[in-house]
Protein backbone atom coordinates (compact mmCIF):
# COMPACT_ATOMS: atom_id res chain seq x y z
CA UNK A 1 0.00 0.00 0.00
CA UNK A 2 1.31 3.53 -0.93
CA UNK A 3 1.84 5.46 2.07
CA UNK A 4 -0.86 8.25 0.73
CA UNK A 5 -3.39 5.03 0.30
CA UNK A 6 -2.06 4.58 4.48
CA UNK A 7 -2.57 8.26 5.88
CA UNK A 8 -5.96 8.34 4.24
CA UNK A 9 -7.08 5.08 5.43
CA UNK A 10 -5.79 6.30 8.85
CA UNK A 11 -7.73 9.80 8.41
CA UNK A 12 -10.91 7.60 7.69
CA UNK A 13 -10.62 5.63 10.13
CA UNK A 14 -10.40 8.39 12.82
CA UNK A 15 -13.02 10.02 10.96
CA UNK A 16 -15.20 6.71 10.91
CA UNK A 17 -14.48 5.83 14.38
CA UNK A 18 -15.59 9.35 15.42
CA UNK A 19 -19.10 9.05 13.73
CA UNK A 20 -19.16 5.07 13.45
CA UNK A 21 -20.28 3.22 16.16
CA UNK A 22 -23.94 2.99 14.79
CA UNK A 23 -24.89 6.29 12.73
CA UNK A 24 -24.15 7.05 9.26
CA UNK A 25 -22.62 10.38 8.50
CA UNK A 26 -24.29 12.33 6.56
CA UNK A 27 -21.33 14.38 4.90
CA UNK A 28 -18.69 12.16 3.63
CA UNK A 29 -15.25 13.18 5.25
CA UNK A 30 -12.45 14.20 2.75
CA UNK A 31 -10.12 11.51 3.53
CA UNK A 32 -13.62 8.89 2.26
CA UNK A 33 -13.68 11.10 -0.71
CA UNK A 34 -10.35 11.05 -1.88
CA UNK A 35 -10.70 7.35 -1.75
CA UNK A 36 -13.80 7.45 -3.51
CA UNK A 37 -12.34 9.10 -5.91
CA UNK A 38 -9.32 6.99 -6.51
CA UNK A 39 -11.64 3.94 -6.49
CA UNK A 40 -13.27 5.23 -9.40
CA UNK A 41 -10.15 6.17 -11.25
CA UNK A 42 -9.34 2.16 -10.99
CA UNK A 43 -7.26 2.07 -7.60
CA UNK A 44 -7.94 -0.83 -6.14
CA UNK A 45 -5.95 -0.03 -3.20
CA UNK A 46 -8.26 2.89 -2.69
CA UNK A 47 -11.08 0.65 -3.25
CA UNK A 48 -10.11 -2.16 -0.87
CA UNK A 49 -9.65 0.82 2.29
CA UNK A 50 -13.59 1.52 0.99
CA UNK A 51 -14.15 -2.25 1.90
CA UNK A 52 -12.70 -2.51 4.71
CA UNK A 53 -14.32 0.72 6.62
CA UNK A 54 -17.63 -0.32 5.33
CA UNK A 55 -17.45 -3.98 5.22
CA UNK A 56 -18.64 -4.33 9.06
CA UNK A 57 -21.51 -2.97 8.05
CA UNK A 58 -22.68 -4.46 5.34
CA UNK A 59 -22.06 -8.07 6.33
CA UNK A 60 -24.37 -6.77 9.66
CA UNK A 61 -26.98 -5.47 7.40
CA UNK A 62 -26.91 -8.70 4.91
CA UNK A 63 -26.95 -11.26 8.09
CA UNK A 64 -29.61 -9.62 9.74
CA UNK A 65 -31.83 -9.23 6.61
CA UNK A 66 -31.24 -12.98 5.34
CA UNK A 67 -30.35 -14.76 8.17
CA UNK A 68 -27.63 -16.80 7.84
CA UNK A 69 -24.26 -16.23 6.79
CA UNK A 70 -23.45 -17.97 3.56
CA UNK A 71 -26.04 -15.91 2.36
CA UNK A 72 -25.04 -12.76 4.09
CA UNK A 73 -21.72 -13.50 2.70
CA UNK A 74 -22.48 -13.62 -0.80
CA UNK A 75 -24.71 -10.87 -0.76
CA UNK A 76 -21.47 -8.72 1.14
CA UNK A 77 -19.89 -9.56 -2.37
CA UNK A 78 -22.20 -8.44 -4.50
CA UNK A 79 -22.89 -5.37 -2.45
CA UNK A 80 -18.82 -4.77 -3.16
CA UNK A 81 -19.09 -5.74 -6.51
CA UNK A 82 -21.55 -3.14 -7.66
CA UNK A 83 -20.20 -0.39 -5.18
CA UNK A 84 -17.42 -0.70 -7.47
CA UNK A 85 -19.46 -1.04 -10.66
CA UNK A 86 -21.48 1.99 -9.81
CA UNK A 87 -18.64 3.83 -8.18
CA UNK A 88 -18.49 6.53 -11.09
CA UNK A 89 -22.12 7.48 -10.51
CA UNK A 90 -21.71 8.46 -7.02
CA UNK A 91 -22.33 11.82 -6.00
CA UNK A 92 -19.91 13.05 -3.66
CA UNK A 93 -22.74 15.40 -2.02
CA UNK A 94 -24.59 12.16 -0.99
CA UNK A 95 -23.88 10.07 2.06
CA UNK A 96 -21.61 7.15 0.87
CA UNK A 97 -22.80 4.64 3.84
CA UNK A 98 -26.48 5.47 2.30
CA UNK A 99 -25.86 4.62 -1.07
CA UNK A 100 -23.91 1.79 0.74
CA UNK A 101 -27.36 0.46 2.35
CA UNK A 102 -29.88 1.44 -0.55
CA UNK A 103 -27.00 -1.32 -2.72
CA UNK A 104 -27.09 -3.52 0.03
CA UNK A 105 -31.18 -3.91 0.39
CA UNK A 106 -31.20 -4.57 -3.40
CA UNK A 107 -28.93 -7.12 -3.43
CA UNK A 108 -30.51 -8.66 -0.09
CA UNK A 109 -33.98 -8.58 -1.93
CA UNK A 110 -32.37 -10.14 -5.15
CA UNK A 111 -30.82 -12.29 -3.51
CA UNK A 112 -33.96 -13.43 -1.18
CA UNK A 113 -35.98 -13.72 -4.38
CA UNK A 114 -33.73 -15.57 -6.18
CA UNK A 115 -33.21 -18.52 -3.38
CA UNK A 116 -36.95 -18.25 -2.46
CA UNK A 117 -35.68 -18.89 1.02
CA UNK A 118 -37.37 -16.05 2.85
CA UNK A 119 -39.30 -17.11 5.54
CA UNK A 120 -37.57 -20.29 6.08
CA UNK A 121 -33.92 -19.78 5.75
CA UNK A 122 -33.34 -18.47 9.11
CA UNK A 123 -31.41 -22.00 9.17
CA UNK A 124 -28.67 -20.66 11.68
CA UNK A 125 -31.40 -21.48 14.42
CA UNK A 126 -30.28 -25.14 14.54
CA UNK A 127 -26.73 -23.82 14.26
CA UNK A 128 -27.23 -21.37 17.08
CA UNK A 129 -28.51 -23.91 19.16
CA UNK A 130 -25.43 -25.83 18.41
CA UNK A 131 -23.43 -22.63 19.60
CA UNK A 132 -25.48 -22.73 22.77
CA UNK A 133 -24.99 -26.01 23.47
CA UNK A 134 -21.18 -25.66 23.34
CA UNK A 135 -21.32 -22.46 25.58
CA UNK A 136 -22.72 -24.31 28.35
CA UNK A 137 -20.91 -27.11 28.21
CA UNK A 138 -17.60 -24.99 28.04
CA UNK A 139 -18.93 -22.72 31.01
CA UNK A 140 -20.98 -24.12 33.34
CA UNK A 141 -21.89 -20.50 35.42
CA UNK A 142 -22.91 -18.43 32.51
CA UNK A 143 -25.38 -21.75 31.04
CA UNK A 144 -28.28 -20.26 31.69
CA UNK A 145 -27.77 -17.13 30.71
CA UNK A 146 -26.78 -17.97 27.45
CA UNK A 147 -29.09 -20.50 26.82
CA UNK A 148 -31.71 -17.27 27.95
CA UNK A 149 -29.38 -15.21 24.91
CA UNK A 150 -29.85 -17.91 22.21
CA UNK A 151 -33.64 -18.45 22.66
CA UNK A 152 -34.20 -14.50 22.83
CA UNK A 153 -32.27 -14.74 19.51
CA UNK A 154 -33.86 -17.35 18.17
CA UNK A 155 -37.28 -15.42 19.02
CA UNK A 156 -36.52 -12.53 17.52
CA UNK A 157 -35.12 -14.00 13.85
CA UNK A 158 -38.45 -15.62 14.05
CA UNK A 159 -39.94 -11.93 14.30
CA UNK A 160 -37.96 -10.80 11.97
CA UNK A 161 -38.24 -13.20 9.43
CA UNK A 162 -42.17 -13.12 9.70
CA UNK A 163 -42.11 -9.18 8.57
CA UNK A 164 -42.19 -8.05 5.30
CA UNK A 165 -39.54 -7.12 3.37
CA UNK A 166 -39.79 -3.50 3.44
CA UNK A 167 -41.31 -3.48 7.26
CA UNK A 168 -37.85 -5.46 7.84
CA UNK A 169 -35.71 -3.01 5.89
CA UNK A 170 -37.04 -0.20 7.68
CA UNK A 171 -37.02 -1.47 11.62
CA UNK A 172 -33.33 -2.95 11.36
CA UNK A 173 -32.02 0.32 9.49
CA UNK A 174 -34.20 2.48 12.45
CA UNK A 175 -33.76 0.37 15.32
CA UNK A 176 -30.90 -1.57 14.91
CA UNK A 177 -28.75 0.48 12.97
CA UNK A 178 -29.46 3.53 14.40
CA UNK A 179 -30.51 5.48 11.40
CA UNK A 180 -32.78 8.44 12.03
CA UNK A 181 -36.43 8.36 9.90
CA UNK A 182 -35.35 10.61 7.23
CA UNK A 183 -32.15 8.70 6.79
CA UNK A 184 -33.67 5.64 5.79
CA UNK A 185 -36.62 7.33 4.13
CA UNK A 186 -33.75 8.32 2.01
CA UNK A 187 -32.24 4.69 1.64
CA UNK A 188 -36.11 3.37 1.08
CA UNK A 189 -36.65 5.84 -1.52
CA UNK A 190 -40.10 6.63 0.18
CA UNK A 191 -41.36 9.12 2.54
CA UNK A 192 -40.85 9.67 6.30
CA UNK A 193 -44.19 9.13 6.53
CA UNK A 194 -44.22 5.75 5.05
CA UNK A 195 -41.33 4.64 6.87
CA UNK A 196 -42.95 5.19 10.36
CA UNK A 197 -46.19 3.79 8.94
CA UNK A 198 -44.01 0.74 8.45
CA UNK A 199 -42.02 0.81 11.71
CA UNK A 200 -45.21 1.40 13.82
CA UNK A 201 -46.61 -1.85 12.23
CA UNK A 202 -43.13 -3.57 12.29
CA UNK A 203 -42.83 -3.07 16.58
CA UNK A 204 -46.57 -3.92 16.71
CA UNK A 205 -46.07 -7.34 15.06
CA UNK A 206 -43.01 -7.80 16.98
CA UNK A 207 -44.57 -7.08 19.98
CA UNK A 208 -47.19 -9.66 19.60
CA UNK A 209 -44.63 -12.35 18.97
CA UNK A 210 -42.80 -11.65 21.86
CA UNK A 211 -45.91 -11.55 23.37
CA UNK A 212 -46.91 -15.19 22.38
CA UNK A 213 -43.37 -16.46 23.53
CA UNK A 214 -43.23 -14.65 26.93
CA UNK A 215 -46.79 -15.41 27.97
CA UNK A 216 -46.01 -19.03 27.34
CA UNK B 1 -56.11 12.32 24.32
CA UNK B 2 -58.04 9.15 25.25
CA UNK B 3 -56.61 5.60 25.13
CA UNK B 4 -57.38 4.64 21.46
CA UNK B 5 -55.97 7.84 20.37
CA UNK B 6 -52.52 6.58 22.00
CA UNK B 7 -52.47 3.25 21.38
CA UNK B 8 -51.65 3.46 17.69
CA UNK B 9 -48.61 6.14 18.66
CA UNK B 10 -47.26 3.63 20.86
CA UNK B 11 -44.96 2.26 18.91
CA UNK B 12 -43.88 5.54 17.93
CA UNK B 13 -43.86 7.10 21.28
CA UNK B 14 -40.87 4.08 22.56
CA UNK B 15 -39.07 4.63 19.20
CA UNK B 16 -38.83 8.19 19.99
CA UNK B 17 -40.29 8.53 16.24
CA UNK B 18 -43.14 11.30 17.45
CA UNK B 19 -42.96 14.88 17.10
CA UNK B 20 -42.61 17.44 20.10
CA UNK B 21 -45.77 18.13 20.68
CA UNK B 22 -47.31 14.38 20.07
CA UNK B 23 -44.52 13.03 22.27
CA UNK B 24 -45.94 15.17 25.57
CA UNK B 25 -49.46 14.17 24.77
CA UNK B 26 -48.81 10.64 24.95
CA UNK B 27 -46.33 10.85 28.30
CA UNK B 28 -49.09 12.81 29.58
CA UNK B 29 -51.34 10.14 28.90
CA UNK B 30 -49.11 7.61 29.82
CA UNK B 31 -49.24 9.33 33.40
CA UNK B 32 -53.29 8.55 34.12
CA UNK B 33 -53.63 5.12 32.26
CA UNK B 34 -52.11 1.92 33.35
CA UNK B 35 -53.34 -0.20 30.72
CA UNK B 36 -51.54 1.78 28.14
CA UNK B 37 -48.38 2.54 30.26
CA UNK B 38 -48.24 -1.89 30.41
CA UNK B 39 -48.35 -2.01 26.45
CA UNK B 40 -45.44 1.05 26.56
CA UNK B 41 -43.59 -0.99 28.63
CA UNK B 42 -44.48 -4.24 26.53
CA UNK B 43 -43.34 -2.19 23.41
CA UNK B 44 -40.35 -1.20 25.28
CA UNK B 45 -39.03 -4.85 26.00
CA UNK B 46 -39.65 -6.05 22.57
CA UNK B 47 -37.17 -3.30 21.51
CA UNK B 48 -34.62 -4.46 24.15
CA UNK B 49 -34.99 -8.09 22.75
CA UNK B 50 -34.41 -6.51 18.90
CA UNK B 51 -31.39 -4.86 20.14
CA UNK B 52 -30.21 -7.97 21.08
CA UNK B 53 -30.57 -9.59 17.93
CA UNK B 54 -26.95 -8.76 16.57
CA UNK B 55 -25.02 -10.61 14.19
CA UNK B 56 -22.59 -13.73 15.30
CA UNK B 57 -18.82 -12.62 15.06
CA UNK B 58 -17.27 -12.57 11.87
CA UNK B 59 -13.29 -13.38 11.70
CA UNK B 60 -10.74 -11.07 10.21
CA UNK B 61 -10.47 -13.92 7.60
CA UNK B 62 -14.24 -13.85 6.38
CA UNK B 63 -13.90 -10.23 5.96
CA UNK B 64 -10.28 -10.76 4.15
CA UNK B 65 -11.80 -13.31 1.86
CA UNK B 66 -14.71 -11.48 0.44
CA UNK B 67 -12.51 -8.62 -0.30
CA UNK B 68 -10.20 -11.26 -2.25
CA UNK B 69 -12.93 -12.29 -3.95
CA UNK B 70 -14.07 -8.84 -4.61
CA UNK B 71 -10.89 -7.67 -5.79
CA UNK B 72 -10.41 -11.02 -7.75
CA UNK B 73 -14.05 -10.61 -10.06
CA UNK B 74 -13.05 -7.15 -10.47
CA UNK B 75 -10.17 -8.02 -12.28
CA UNK B 76 -11.85 -10.58 -14.06
CA UNK B 77 -14.44 -8.41 -14.98
CA UNK B 78 -12.32 -5.63 -16.07
CA UNK B 79 -10.15 -8.36 -18.25
CA UNK B 80 -13.10 -9.92 -20.22
CA UNK B 81 -14.27 -6.09 -20.69
CA UNK B 82 -10.94 -5.52 -22.57
CA UNK B 83 -12.18 -6.25 -26.27
CA UNK B 84 -15.88 -5.95 -26.24
CA UNK B 85 -15.46 -2.29 -24.88
CA UNK B 86 -13.00 -2.04 -27.78
CA UNK B 87 -15.53 -2.87 -30.59
CA UNK B 88 -18.67 -0.63 -28.54
CA UNK B 89 -15.83 2.26 -28.60
CA UNK B 90 -15.29 1.35 -32.23
CA UNK B 91 -18.98 1.84 -32.59
CA UNK B 92 -19.58 4.66 -30.72
CA UNK B 93 -17.06 6.91 -32.80
CA UNK B 94 -18.55 5.65 -36.18
CA UNK B 95 -22.01 6.34 -35.15
CA UNK B 96 -20.58 10.04 -33.45
CA UNK B 97 -22.13 13.14 -35.83
CA UNK B 98 -18.76 13.94 -37.12
CA UNK B 99 -17.69 10.35 -38.18
CA UNK B 100 -21.44 9.98 -39.86
CA UNK B 101 -20.94 11.15 -43.55
CA UNK B 102 -17.65 8.99 -43.42
CA UNK B 103 -19.41 5.75 -41.96
CA UNK B 104 -21.90 6.77 -44.50
CA UNK B 105 -19.56 6.61 -47.46
CA UNK B 106 -17.79 4.20 -46.21
CA UNK B 107 -20.89 1.67 -45.51
CA UNK B 108 -21.77 2.73 -49.60
CA UNK B 109 -18.49 1.64 -50.64
CA UNK B 110 -18.62 -1.89 -49.08
CA UNK B 111 -21.82 -2.31 -50.73
CA UNK B 112 -21.00 -1.35 -54.13
CA UNK B 113 -17.97 -3.48 -53.59
CA UNK B 114 -20.04 -6.40 -52.82
CA UNK B 115 -22.03 -6.17 -55.27
CA UNK B 116 -19.73 -6.02 -57.68
CA UNK B 117 -18.19 -8.68 -56.51
CA UNK B 118 -21.22 -10.77 -56.39
CA UNK B 119 -22.03 -9.98 -60.18
CA UNK B 120 -18.89 -10.97 -61.01
CA UNK B 121 -18.84 -14.11 -59.05
CA UNK B 122 -21.72 -15.06 -60.76
CA UNK B 123 -21.12 -14.74 -64.25
CA UNK B 124 -17.86 -16.52 -63.58
CA UNK B 125 -19.87 -18.94 -62.33
CA UNK B 126 -21.81 -19.17 -65.37
CA UNK B 127 -19.07 -19.43 -67.59
CA UNK B 128 -17.61 -21.97 -65.53
CA UNK B 129 -20.75 -24.40 -65.70
CA UNK B 130 -20.79 -23.64 -69.86
CA UNK B 131 -17.43 -25.30 -69.87
CA UNK B 132 -17.88 -27.36 -66.83
CA UNK B 133 -20.07 -29.46 -68.78
CA UNK B 134 -18.08 -31.35 -71.66
CA UNK B 135 -15.52 -32.21 -69.16
CA UNK B 136 -17.71 -34.46 -67.54
CA UNK B 137 -16.25 -36.51 -70.01
CA UNK B 138 -12.86 -36.20 -70.22
CA UNK B 139 -11.22 -36.32 -73.22
CA UNK B 140 -14.55 -36.54 -75.26
CA UNK B 141 -13.68 -33.30 -76.95
CA UNK B 142 -9.81 -33.86 -76.99
CA UNK B 143 -9.05 -36.75 -78.72
CA UNK B 144 -5.98 -37.48 -80.48
CA UNK B 145 -6.19 -37.14 -83.97
CA UNK B 146 -5.87 -40.67 -84.88
CA UNK B 147 -8.54 -41.86 -82.76
CA UNK B 148 -10.84 -38.81 -83.92
CA UNK B 149 -9.84 -40.08 -87.38
CA UNK B 150 -11.54 -42.88 -86.93
CA UNK B 151 -14.66 -42.38 -84.49
CA UNK B 152 -15.73 -38.74 -85.75
CA UNK B 153 -18.51 -39.85 -87.31
CA UNK B 154 -19.78 -42.77 -85.69
CA UNK B 155 -23.04 -42.77 -83.90
CA UNK B 156 -21.61 -44.10 -80.16
CA UNK B 157 -22.97 -42.67 -77.45
CA UNK B 158 -19.47 -40.41 -76.44
CA UNK B 159 -19.91 -38.86 -79.66
CA UNK B 160 -23.67 -37.88 -79.35
CA UNK B 161 -23.08 -36.37 -75.66
CA UNK B 162 -19.94 -34.13 -77.00
CA UNK B 163 -22.02 -33.15 -80.29
CA UNK B 164 -25.23 -32.45 -78.48
CA UNK B 165 -24.11 -30.92 -75.37
CA UNK B 166 -20.61 -29.40 -75.46
CA UNK B 167 -21.68 -26.73 -78.50
CA UNK B 168 -25.09 -25.31 -76.75
CA UNK B 169 -23.72 -22.11 -76.97
CA UNK B 170 -22.23 -22.55 -79.97
CA UNK B 171 -25.29 -23.58 -81.85
CA UNK B 172 -26.91 -20.58 -79.85
CA UNK B 173 -24.08 -18.08 -81.39
CA UNK B 174 -24.20 -19.53 -84.65
CA UNK B 175 -28.06 -19.52 -85.08
CA UNK B 176 -28.08 -15.19 -85.09
CA UNK B 177 -25.28 -15.81 -87.58
CA UNK B 178 -27.47 -17.94 -90.26
CA UNK B 179 -30.59 -15.38 -90.05
CA UNK B 180 -28.03 -12.53 -91.11
CA UNK B 181 -26.44 -14.04 -94.28
CA UNK B 182 -26.76 -16.49 -97.36
CA UNK B 183 -24.99 -20.13 -96.70
CA UNK B 184 -21.11 -19.12 -97.69
CA UNK B 185 -21.08 -15.86 -95.13
CA UNK B 186 -23.17 -17.95 -92.78
CA UNK B 187 -20.56 -20.89 -93.00
CA UNK B 188 -17.94 -18.44 -92.48
CA UNK B 189 -18.94 -16.60 -89.64
CA UNK B 190 -20.11 -19.59 -88.23
CA UNK B 191 -17.22 -20.73 -88.64
CA UNK B 192 -15.26 -17.87 -87.10
CA UNK B 193 -17.75 -17.88 -84.24
CA UNK B 194 -16.92 -21.44 -83.26
CA UNK B 195 -13.08 -21.30 -83.85
CA UNK B 196 -13.44 -18.39 -81.41
CA UNK B 197 -15.30 -20.04 -78.95
CA UNK B 198 -13.95 -23.51 -79.48
CA UNK B 199 -10.61 -21.86 -78.68
CA UNK B 200 -11.73 -20.88 -75.26
CA UNK B 201 -13.01 -24.96 -75.03
CA UNK B 202 -9.85 -26.41 -75.98
CA UNK B 203 -7.86 -24.20 -73.67
CA UNK B 204 -9.65 -24.92 -70.88
CA UNK B 205 -10.20 -28.54 -71.95
CA UNK B 206 -6.49 -28.82 -72.22
CA UNK B 207 -6.16 -27.35 -68.67
CA UNK B 208 -8.39 -29.71 -67.32
CA UNK B 209 -7.34 -32.93 -69.03
CA UNK B 210 -3.36 -32.07 -69.44
CA UNK B 211 -2.87 -34.08 -72.51
CA UNK B 212 0.65 -35.47 -72.41
CA UNK B 213 2.68 -34.61 -75.78
CA UNK B 214 2.65 -37.74 -77.35
CA UNK B 215 -1.49 -37.39 -77.32
CA UNK B 216 -1.23 -33.44 -79.19
CA UNK B 217 -2.42 -32.53 -82.17
CA UNK B 218 -5.58 -31.61 -81.09
CA UNK B 219 -9.47 -32.61 -82.57
CA UNK B 220 -12.55 -30.99 -81.60
CA UNK B 221 -15.68 -31.40 -82.94
CA UNK B 222 -18.86 -29.27 -82.78
CA UNK B 223 -22.32 -29.39 -84.22
CA UNK B 224 -24.04 -25.92 -85.38
CA UNK B 225 -27.67 -25.30 -85.75
CA UNK B 226 -28.00 -26.72 -88.71
CA UNK B 227 -27.06 -30.39 -88.51
CA UNK B 228 -25.52 -30.25 -92.06
CA UNK B 229 -22.87 -28.41 -90.39
CA UNK B 230 -20.34 -29.43 -88.11
CA UNK B 231 -17.20 -27.91 -87.32
CA UNK B 232 -14.24 -29.28 -87.32
CA UNK B 233 -11.00 -28.16 -85.25
CA UNK B 234 -7.19 -29.23 -85.48
CA UNK B 235 -4.44 -27.80 -83.60
CA UNK B 236 -1.36 -28.83 -83.81
CA UNK B 237 1.11 -30.44 -87.00
CA UNK B 238 -1.09 -32.84 -88.71
CA UNK B 239 0.83 -35.91 -90.32
CA UNK B 240 1.41 -34.67 -94.40
CA UNK B 241 -1.18 -36.82 -95.60
CA UNK B 242 -4.19 -35.05 -93.40
CA UNK B 243 -5.84 -31.63 -94.41
CA UNK B 244 -3.91 -28.34 -93.09
CA UNK B 245 -4.40 -27.00 -89.56
CA UNK B 246 -7.36 -24.42 -88.94
CA UNK B 247 -10.94 -25.44 -88.91
CA UNK B 248 -12.73 -26.87 -91.52
CA UNK B 249 -16.24 -26.87 -92.51
CA UNK B 250 -18.71 -29.82 -93.30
Amino acid sequence: MSPEATIEAHEFAVASEKRLPEHVPTQIPRSLARLIERAAAGDMVAFEEIMKHSEQRVMRMTWRMLGNEADARDAAQEVFLRVYKHLKRFKPDQPFFAWVYQITLNVCRDIARKRRRYDTQFTSLENSGNEAAAVIADDHSDAEETLIRVQERELMMKAIASLPERERAAILLRDLEGLSTDEVAHIMNTTATTVRSQISSARQKIKVYCGRYLKR
Amino acid sequence: MNCKSVEPLLSLYVGRDLGEEHSRLVAAHLQTCTQCTLAADEYAGARELLKGYAPPFFSDQIYAGIREQVLNEIGRESHARVWPGIFSQSFLALVQPRMRWITAALLLAISVAALYLSRNRSHQLRNDHQVAVPTRQPGAEVRSENSARSSSFSNTRQDRMVTARGPITVRRKASAGVLAANRSRELNKTTKIAASTNDRVVQRAVGVTQPSPASAPLRVELQTSDRNIRIIWLSGQRPASGGSDGSKGM
